[in-house]
C-alpha cells in the first residue's frame, strides 16, 4: 500500500513537470521564434498614424510675386475607432467644441470622399446638399420636442407641427439644414433648432461610420480658429482618436492677378488637395507634393499619451516659376479695367464689360502678361464653375461668363487686324504686287456679295501700305477673292491659328497613361500632325490645361470652316478682311509675333521652369520654335512698313521709337455688335514686346490703343503722361 | 514547542514561498505604477511603485497571509480532524451567502460584503475547506476504493459544494475542484479501470454539458482561445492582447515598468488574471520561464512533503494542494498563451487578490505544518 501511493505520487510530480515544460516550451515558441511578428504587433498597437500635409508648390512671377501659396490650417477629424460606443462618445464631445456649424464639414467634399461615390456632386455652402437618409422619423421628433419643452403647452404646440417638420426633413435630405429655420414657425423654433443639432450629429456620425479608409482620420471640421486648436489639443486624452491635421490651405496672395490663369484647387482623396483647373490642373502633378506620416503614441482607448514624432516627414511639392513679368500684368489689368469703364461712362458703351490682353515676347514666345475681364479673385470658394454667387453678370443681365479667360479660351472675329495675314498670303502667292494698286469705291460688289467700308468711305486707287493705313475691307477682299479658300487658309494654318478640336480627351488619355506635361506635348504634335496638321490649338499653347467649353469652341469653328457644306466665294472675300472666322488673343498674339520676328513661329509658354522646395531647378523650359514659315523678307517688310505706318499717329505720335500695330473692329457673326481690337508690337526696328487687346463690345480698334500705349510706357519706362486720343 | 517541529520544519519551501509572493508583489507593482506609457527608469518606476495602491494592498496581504501562514504550520495539522464538520459547514454557508447576499462583477456572483471594507470570495476558501475535509474523509480508518459505491461518498462530499460554485458561475473553480478530488483520490489508490472510465465519462459528459448546460456566451469564451482572431474586439481582445505582450516581450523583456502593452493599458485584468502576461512582457522569456521553474520546484517539494508525511491525512492534504496549484498553473498560464480557455482562476500567491492570496497562504500553513510534524506522533 505504502509503495502504491508513492508511486502515484511520483507519477503525480512527474504530470506537474510535463505542465510546466509544455508551458515553458510554448513561452519559447511565442517569445523567442515569434517574437518579431508580436513586436511589430506591440508596436503598432501604440501609434496612431495622422497624415502629415505637403504643402502645394507655389507660384512665382519672373520677377519673384507669389501668385499662389499656402497658409496653415487646422482640420479636425478621428482617427478610426474600432468599438461604436467609441465613436459615438467622441464625436459627441468633438460636437461640444464645434459648436459653429459653419465649421463642420459637411460639403460636396466631404461627401466625396467618404461615400464611396455615393455622395459625390454639387453643393453649395458649408451644409451642403445633404444626401444621407437621417434616420429621423416622427417618434424621434416627438421625443425631442419632449426633450425641449418646458411647458405642457408649448409640448402641445410643437407636437401639432410634428407633420409639417417631417415634410421639411424630407426635403432638408437634398437641401441645406439651414433652410429648414426660416420656414418654420416661431413657436417651434426652439424644436427645430434641437431637430437641426440632432441631424448634425447624426449627419457626422454617418459620416464618420462610413469612412472606409480606417488608415487615416475623417474629416469633420475645417479650418478651425487658432484658439479651437489649443483648446482642443488640451483635451485631447478626453477625445479619443482625436486627429488635429495641419492642413495648407491654398491662397492666392495677389488676388485677380491672372486668376483666369492659375486656377483652382479642390479636396481629393485622403486628405490631398489637387488642382482642377489652369495651371493648378496642367501641372498638379509637379505641385503636388508627398503627404507624409506622424505617429501619436497612444494607449488602449486610443488617446494620446506622449508627443507625436514624423516617421516619414512630408516634402512639399515644386514651384512653378512664370514668364509672367508681374508689373506688366499689373498695369495690363488696370489698363483694360480702366478703358473698359471709360468706353462705358463717355462713349455710351454700355456692353463694354469684358476684354483680354495678351503680351508676349517675339523672340521666345513668352508669355509676359494675360489678362481678362471681367476678372474675379480666386481666394473666393465658387463651388462649381456657375456658381451664382460668381460676379458672372452685366447691370443688364447678361452672361459674362466671367470664368472663360478671353485671352485663351475665348474667339472672336479678328477683323482688320487680320489683314497682315491676307496681304502676306496675296504677296508670298503673288497674288498682288507691293506696288499694284486697287480702285477702293467704298462699297463694292465681290464674289457677288455687297463689301462695304467701314463708315462707307472711299479712298480711291490705293497700294498696300495705303490699304493698310486706311484698313480698306475693299482691297483686301479683292485679294482673297484672287486667293481663293485654300490659299488663305494654308496661310491662317502657318500661322498657328487653325481651328483644331483640342484634344481634351487625349489630354485625358494621356493622363491615365501617367505621361508628364512635356510628353504630352509631344504626343500632341505627333497627334496633330498625324492629321495633317501642322499646328496646335492656340499656337501651340499647352501650359494651362484647356477646359470643357473650349473644345466645344474649336469644334464649332472647325465646323464653319470645313465641315460646312456650302462655302460661296464671297465667305473668303469676308474671310480675307477678318469676319467669319474666330480667333482667341493668344493666337493673334503669336500671329503678331511671327510677323515681328520675321516668321518664326515660337510656342507660346507661361511656365519658364520647376524647382524644388530647396530651389533647385526639377525643369526648365526654353524657347522651343515649332516651325520657320520662311517668308520672303521683302513681302515681311512691305506688311511690317503697313503696320508701322497705320501705328505712328494717335497715342503713339510722341513715342521715342517707331512701333507697329493694327486696329481692328470686328463683328460677331450675325450679330452687329462690334468689337475693339488692337495689335502691334514694339519696337518696330527691334521688337521685343508683341501686344493683343480685345475689348469685347469696345467699337473702334482705336479705342484700344490707349491700353497698348500704357503697357508700352511701362514696359520700355516711359513715364510721361499721355492724354487721351480719339 | 516540540523541537521536532523546529528540526523538522521546510525552511526551504517557506523561502521558496516568500520569494513568490514577493516577486508577485513587485509583478502587480509594475502592472499598476504610472508610468507615462513605460517611459520611466527602473529607479523612478520603482519610487512611483510605493505610491501604487495595489502594491500597498498585495503587500499587507502577503504580510498577514504569512503571519496566518506561520501560525497555521506550527499547529499539528490533527488537530483540525476533530472540526470538519464545522468547517464543512461553514463552508457550504458561506457559498450558498454568495447566492444569496453577494454582488455581481464580471458577469459572476463570486464576492460577499464583509463589514463593507473587505469582499471576500468564498469560493477561494472553499477549495482550502474541501482539501482538508476530502483528506480526512479519505484517510477515515478502513476507507477502500475497491467499489463504484465506495467513490460516492467523495464524490458526494465534494459535489454539493462545487455545484454551488458552478452556479456562481464559476466554472474554473469548480474544475479546480475536479482536480483536488483527482489527485487525492488517485494518491488513495483509484482503480486504474475506474480512472479510466471517469476520464472517458467525464469527457463526454463535458460535451454535453458545453452544449446543453453551458450559456452561449460561456460556450464562446471557452472555445475562443482556438481562434481569438474571431472575436478581435471581444473575448479575442485579451487573449490577444496578452499574446502580443508575451511575444513582444521577447528573450529578456522589456525590462520592469517598460512594457507598453502593460503601461498603455493594453492588457485586461493585468494585476490579477493576466499578471502571468506582465511577467512575460517585462521579464521576457527568462522571467517567464524561471518564474515556471520555481513554480514547479514549490509543487514538486510539497508532493515530498505529502510523500514524506507520517499519515494519509497529511499526505492527502499535500497532494491536494500540490494539484490544485498545479491546475491553477496550468490553466492560467495556459490562458494568457492561448492554449486554454479564459475561465478567471487567478494564479495562486502571484495574482492580485486578498482572498486568493490568503486561501493558498492557508493551504500552504498546511502543508507545512505536515513537513513539521512528520516525526511527533499524535497521541
Amino acid at each position: 500500500m505504502k509503495k502504491m501511493y508513492f508511486r502515484r505520487i511520483v507519477i503525480l510530480r512527474m504530470v506537474t513537470t510535463l505542465v510546466v515544460a509544455i508551458l515553458v516550451y510554448n513561452l519559447f515558441q511565442i517569445q523567442v521564434m515569434d517574437n518579431t511578428r508580436w513586436e511589430e504587433m506591440a508596436t503598432s498597437n501604440q501609434h496612431r498614424p495622422l497624415p502629415q500635409i505637403a504643402p502645394r508648390g507655389r507660384i512665382f512671377t519672373a520677377d519673384g510675386v507669389e501668385l499662389a501659396g499656402n497658409i496653415p490650417s487646422y482640420n479636425v477629424g478621428l482617427s478610426h475607432l474600432s468599438s461604436p460606443e467609441d465613436r459615438s462618445a467622441a464625436i459627441s464631445q468633438l460636437l461640444n467644441y464645434l459648436t459653429d456649424p459653419a465649421l463642420l464639414k459637411m460639403d460636396g467634399n466631404v461627401f466625396s470622399w467618404v461615400g464611396d461615390g455615393e455622395y459625390q456632386g454639387e453643393s453649395q455652402g458649408k451644409e451642403g446638399r445633404i444626401r444621407v437618409s437621417f434616420d429621423v422619423d416622427e417618434g424621434v421628433l416627438k421625443n425631442l420636442i419632449v426633450q425641449h419643452s418646458e411647458t405642457d403647452e408649448y409640448c402641445l404646440q410643437a407636437t401639432e407641427e410634428v407633420p409639417n417638420l417631417m415634410m421639411q426633413l424630407n426635403r432638408v435630405q437634398h437641401r441645406d439644414i439651414s433652410s429648414l429655420v426660416p420656414e418654420a414657425p416661431e413657436t417651434t423654433q426652439g424644436i427645430v433648432n434641437a431637430v437641426k443639432d440632432a441631424l448634425r450629429e447624426n449627419f457626422i456620425t454617418q459620416t464618420v461610420h462610413r469612412h472606409r479608409r480606417h488608415h487615416e482620420p475623417v474629416i469633420i471640421a475645417e479650418d478651425i480658429p487658432f484658439e479651437l486648436v489649443i483648446e482642443l489639443e488640451e483635451r485631447a486624452y478626453q477625445i479619443p482618436g482625436l486627429a488635429i491635421i495641419n492642413m495648407p490651405r491654398r491662397v492666392y496672395p495677389n488676388g485677380t492677378i491672372l486668376a483666369h490663369s492659375l486656377g483652382r484647387t479642390t479636396a481629393g482623396f485622403g486628405n490631398t488637395i489637387v488642382g482642377n483647373e489652369g495651371l493648378e490642373l496642367q501641372w498638379d502633378e509637379y505641385l503636388t507634393g508627398q503627404n507624409g506620416r506622424i505617429l501619436v503614441p497612444v494607449n488602449a482607448s486610443n488617446r494620446p499619451v506622449g508627443d507625436p514624432w514624423i516617421e516619414d516627414a512630408a516634402i512639399p511639392g515644386h514651384d512653378l516659376h512664370l514668364t509672367i513679368d508681374a508689373g506688366l500684368q499689373q498695369v495690363a489689368q488696370e489698363a483694360l479695367y480702366n478703358q473698359l469703364k471709360v468706353l462705358r461712362e463717355n462713349h455710351g458703351r454700355e456692353g463694354a464689360w469684358a476684354g483680354a490682353v495678351v503680351v508676349m515676347d517675339p523672340n521666345t514666345g513668352k508669355i509676359l502678361a494675360m489678362v481678362t475681364e471681367p476678372n474675379f479673385d480666386n481666394n473666393h470658394k465658387y463651388n462649381t464653375l456657375w456658381d451664382e454667387d460668381m460676379p458672372d453678370r452685366d447691370p443688364q443681365g447678361n452672361p459674362l461668363k466671367t470664368y472663360f479667360s478671353r485671352a485663351y479660351q475665348w474667339r472672336r472675329p479678328p477683323g482688320s487686324t487680320f489683314k497682315m495675314l491676307t496681304g502676306l498670303a496675296a504677296l508670298e502667292t503673288g497674288h498682288v504686287t507691293p506696288t499694284e494698286r486697287i480702285n477702293d469705291t467704298g462699297r463694292a460688289t465681290i464674289a457677288g456679295r455687297s463689301i462695304p467700308n467701314y463708315g462707307g468711305r472711299a479712298y480711291g486707287r490705293i497700294d498696300m501700305i495705303r490699304a493698310m493705313e486706311v484698313s480698306s475691307n475693299i482691297y483686301f477682299g479683292v485679294l482673297g477673292n484672287r486667293m481663293g479658300r485654300e490659299t488663305l487658309y494654308e496661310y491662317i494654318d502657318i500661322f498657328g491659328m487653325t481651328g483644331i478640336p483640342h484634344p481634351h480627351q487625349l489630354r485625358l488619355a494621356a493622363r491615365r497613361n501617367e505621361v508628364t506635361s512635356a510628353e504630352l506635348r509631344s504626343i500632341l504634335i505627333e497627334e496633330l500632325e498625324k492629321e495633317g496638321r501642322s499646328v496646335l490649338l492656340n499656337a501651340g499653347f499647352s501650359d494651362i490645361a484647356a477646359s470643357e467649353q473650349m473644345y466645344g469652341m474649336d469644334r464649332y469653328q472647325s465646323e464653319m470652316i470645313e465641315a460646312r457644306p456650302y462655302w460661296p466665294p464671297a465667305n473668303t472675300v469676308q474671310a480675307a478682311y477678318g469676319q467669319l472666322n474666330e480667333f482667341t488673343p493668344l493666337q493673334m498674339a503669336n500671329y503678331v509675333s511671327m510677323l515681328a520676328n520675321g516668321g518664326v513661329h515660337y510656342r507660346p509658354f507661361m511656365v519658364e521652369k520647376i524647382t524644388n522646395s530647396n530651389g533647385e531647378v526639377v525643369e526648365a523650359f526654353t524657347p522651343e520654335i515649332i516651325r520657320e514659315a520662311g517668308f520672303n523678307p521683302d513681302n515681311l517688310r512691305v506688311m511690317q512698313q503697313s503696320m508701322h505706318q497705320a501705328a505712328s499717329g494717335g497715342v503713339f505720335r510722341d513715342l521715342p521709337f517707331k512701333i507697329a500695330g493694327k486696329t481692328g473692329t470686328a463683328q460677331d457673326v450675325g450679330d452687329d455688335v462690334e468689337h475693339s481690337w488692337w495689335v502691334g508690337y514694339a519696337p518696330f526696328e527691334k521688337p521685343e514686346i508683341a501686344i493683343v487687346i480685345l475689348q469685347e463690345h469696345g467699337s473702334l480698334g482705336a479705342r484700344s490703343t490707349p491700353i497698348a500705349r500704357a503697357i508700352i510706357d511701362h514696359y520700355f519706362g516711359l513715364h510721361e503722361e499721355v492724354e487721351e486720343d480719339e | 514547542m516540540n523541537k521536532k517541529v523546529l528540526k523538522n520544519y521546510d525552511f526551504t519551501l517557506l523561502l521558496t514561498i516568500l520569494a513568490i509572493s514577493l516577486f508577485g508583489v513587485l509583478v502587480i507593482g509594475a502592472s499598476t505604477t504610472v508610468t507615462d506609457g513605460g517611459r520611466v527608469s527602473l529607479s523612478e518606476g520603482l519610487v512611483r511603485m510605493l505610491s501604487s495602491g495595489f502594491f500597498i494592498r498585495q503587500l499587507i496581504w502577503v504580510i498577514a497571509g504569512f503571519a496566518a501562514m506561520v501560525v497555521l504550520s506550527l499547529i499539528d495539522y490533527n488537530e483540525w480532524r476533530r472540526f470538519i464538520i464545522p468547517i464543512y459547514l461553514f463552508n457550504m454557508v458561506l457559498l450558498a451567502l454568495v447566492m444569496i447576499m453577494g454582488f455581481q462583477a464580471l458577469g459572476a456572483q463570486r464576492w460577499i460584503s464583509v463589514g463593507g471594507f473587505f469582499n471576500l470570495q468564498p469560493s477561494e476558501f472553499a477549495k482550502v475547506a474541501i482539501i482538508i475535509t476530502l483528506s480526512v474523509v479519505m484517510a477515515k480508518e478502513g476507507r477502500e476504493l475497491d467499489s463504484w459505491f465506495d467513490l460516492a461518498i467523495p464524490a458526494a462530499h465534494v459535489g454539493a459544494p462545487m455545484l454551488l460554485i458552478f452556479l456562481q458561475p464559476d466554472l474554473g473553480t469548480s474544475l479546480v475542484f475536479i482536480a483536488i478530488t483527482g489527485g487525492i483520490l488517485f494518491v488513495a489508490g483509484l482503480k486504474w479501470l475506474h480512472l479510466a472510465v471517469l476520464s472517458v465519462g467525464g469527457a463526454m459528459a463535458s460535451v454535453l454539458a458545453f452544449f446543453f448546460v453551458l450559456k452561449p456566451y460561456q460556450r464562446g469564451r471557452l472555445i475562443i482561445f482556438t481562434d481569438p482572431w474571431a472575436d478581435f474586439w471581444g473575448v479575442g481582445w485579451q487573449i490577444i492582447q496578452s499574446m502580443v505582450a508575451i511575444g513582444a516581450g521577447g528573450f529578456y523583456g522589456t525590462g520592469l515598468f517598460r512594457g507598453t502593452q502593460n503601461q498603455l493599458n493594453f492588457l485586461p485584468e493585468k494585476h490579477t488574471d493576466f499578471i502571468f502576461s506582465v511577467i512575460g512582457e517585462e521579464l521576457g522569456f527568462v522571467g517567464a520561464s524561471l518564474t515556471l521553474l520555481v513554480y514547479l520546484y514549490m509543487i514538486l517539494r510539497i508532493y515530498h512533503v505529502g510523500m514524506e508525511a507520517k499519515d494519509s491525512f497529511g499526505r492527502y492534504i499535500c497532494v491536494g494542494v500540490a494539484t490544485m496549484m498545479v491546475f491553477q498553473l496550468l490553466v492560467n498560464v495556459g490562458m494568457t498563451i492561448s492554449i486554454m480557455p479564459v475561465t478567471g482562476l487567478p494564479l495562486p500567491l502571484l495574482s492580485y487578490g486578498g482572498s486568493s492570496f490568503l486561501a493558498t497562504a492557508l493551504a500552504l500553513g498546511l502543508v507545512l505544518s505536515v513537513a513539521a510534524h512528520k516525526d511527533t506522533s499524535m497521541f
